[in-house]
């Protein structure tokens, strides 16, 4: 479905897959670029075969959140929806039925959109792309400024979504928020894709963040145990064991700890910091060559 | 998406956005946000105060009523029309505008559409406070069907002049010192410096003079039409064919 220098993936229906990579690895310029709002400099971005210019009533096809702050602000939340349902001929109710979707109440519908948070203008920019019924959307860091609550009711709509045959590609660099949110995840980084999967598959087996008073001890402990553990780049260990085995092993050796939590991901984690430290925006290579 | 096996997410066949919906929308763009509503009020105010006015003095004719009331209206209307394009680029909602009909140019002619709309509703406002005034004065309706041309051409005139300069610049304040500077003061300015005195080169470039030549009881040597024509050339076709392509390949961020 998208590609950055020569490189495509695709998205099937039932699938909420993540686009992950570090700022400026092009994921935005990616996104943009499928829903015609950026044109590419070189080759074509299509989505179903269809270039965005070409398909028809595109809203109603493809469900776009692009920038939750690209909204008119004199503009209330609800007339925004209105706007974009007499475009694509939708009756009234189906705005009605969108906010209440999207958790957005009649006090705050009516209010203009300068007075929103960044958590309610995603939640208008979801009802928006919702609202013609679309069968992909497409969501450029969907989750931003939502809170964890946001965040976990977000999961959820787009699980819906794509249960219903519905396919979603949404962007973030964080990786906590991809994990937590799709089922499927490529990683950008560079113009070309560095890892594609299952979620499952590239967040690997159990890990553990650990931190105790004497995280050397506490290494020694871990490994004479038979677990791998090496220093994490959050301080402390990162253990490839459940966090109960982790602090079974601690208290019989008296360890006192600091911390101890599930850890997301091993190897996709690895990779990413990878990605994301050594060169930083820096020789990233923009989109040049184009999605295909 | 093109897998084998994978069913179409996309339908080619469903009917596209409808032109007359993007005509409705854009109207309604006119007065649903409170700047453009402003604007249009203001208006309103400025318009009643000019037929008070112009009823307590007691001998304005329709012709002269209605050439004051629409040349009010018409500027008006030029700042409505440069808000309708350029607000959408200041506030970004043109992300959104061109994801629901990424047909730009579609979208273009539906907002100049919906400013010469409201131009025509103006228009009649204007007309009935003009016949109003003339009524109340009980004065003659002469020079009337001279009085309605020059009206449409200056309500028509400014308000696209101001849609082509709103066009080619993407910023309300720069398109409205450039429709209030340019056409009216710099550049027939630099046009009466290299020209001979006695030459009407300047009724040639400055839309003002040009337009004022359809005012009811002006003669004028040769066509009035040409001098207009030309203006139009080089502040609505211009501008507008520049700012045309400059929105089609406009990055939208």
């Amino acid at each position: 479905m998208v590609a950055v220098n020569d490189v495509s993936f695709s998205a099937l229906p039932g699938q909420v897959v993540g686009f992950l990579g570090p700022n400026g690895a092009g994921k935005s310029t990616t996104l943009r670029i499928l829903a015609g709002l950026t044109l590419p400099s070189a080759g074509s971005a299509t989505i179903g075969g269809l270039a965005y210019r070409d398909i028809p009533n595109p809203a109603s096809q493809v469900g776009t959140l692009l920038d939750a702050s690209a909204f008119h602000n004199g503009r209330t939340g609800r007339e925004t929806l209105k706007l974009a349902a007499m475009t694509m001929d939708l009756p009234d109710s189906r705005v009605q039925q969108m906010l209440e979707v999207v958790g957005l109440t009649d006090q705050e519908a009516k209010r203009r959109i300068r007075n929103y948070s960044l958590g309610m203008r995603q939640r208008l920019g979801l009802a928006a792309a919702l609202l013609g019924n679309p069968r992909v959307l497409l969501l450029d860091e969907p989750v931003n400024g939502l809170d964890p609550a946001g965040i976990h009711w977000m999961r959820g709509v787009l699980r819906h979504f794509a249960d219903n045959g519905g396919t979603v590609l949404l962007s973030s660099h964080l990786l906590h928020e991809v994990e937590m949110i799709a089922d499927h995840i490529v990683v950008i980084g560079q113009g070309r894709i560095m890892a594609q999967g299952s979620t499952e598959q590239l967040v690997g087996g159990p890990g553990t963040q650990v931190q105790a008073g004497d995280d050397a001890a506490l290494g020694q402990a871990l490994t004479a145990a038979g677990l791998v553990a090496r220093t994490s780049t959050e301080g402390g260990l990162y253990v490839q064991a459940e966090p109960e085995q982790v602090g079974l092993i601690a208290a019989q050796h008296g360890l006192a700890l600091k911390e101890l939590r599930r850890a997301g991901s091993g190897r996709l984690e690895e990779l990413y910091l990878q990605l994301t430290a050594g060169h930083d925006r820096g020789p990233i290579a923009p989109t040049t060559g184009g999605p295909r | 998406m093109t897998a084998p096996g994978v069913p179409n997410l996309i339908d080619p066949q469903v009917p596209g956005v409808r032109f007359g919906s993007l005509v409705r929308v854009e109207s309604r763009k006119l007065t649903d946000s409170r700047g453009a509503l402003g604007v249009l009020i203001a208006l309103g105010v400025l318009l009643l105060i000019i037929t008070i006015t112009g009823m307590s003095n007691g001998t304005i004719a329709f012709d002269s009523a209605l050439s004051a009331l629409s040349a009010t209206a018409a500027n008006f209307l030029a700042i409505i029309a440069i808000m309708l394009v350029t607000a959408e680029w200041s506030q970004r909602s043109v992300v959104s505008t061109f994801t629901l009909e990424p047909r730009r140019e579609r979208v273009v002619v539906a907002k100049a559409l919906a400013a010469l709309a409201l131009g025509a509703v103006a228009f009649v406002v204007c007309l009935l406070l003009a016949w109003l005034i003339s009524a109340v004065n009980g004065e003659t309706m002469d020079h009337a069907g001279e009085a309605l041309v020059s009206a449409a051409l200056y309500i028509g005139f400014l308000v696209l002049m101001g849609f082509a300069f709103a066009l080619l610049l993407l910023n309300t304040p720069g398109a409205i010192v450039a429709f209030f500077i340019l056409p009216t003061l710099l550049v027939p300015l630099l046009v009466g410096l290299v020209s001979d005195q006695d030459s009407d080169a300047q009724t040639w470039v400055t839309p003002s003079m040009a337009l004022d030549q359809f005012t009811p009881g002006t003669t004028s040597s040769g066509s009035p039409w040409l001098p207009l024509l030309v203006c139009a050339l080089v502040w609505i076709v211009l501008p507008g064919a520049l700012g045309a392509y400059r929105v089609q390949v406009s990055e939208v961020k």
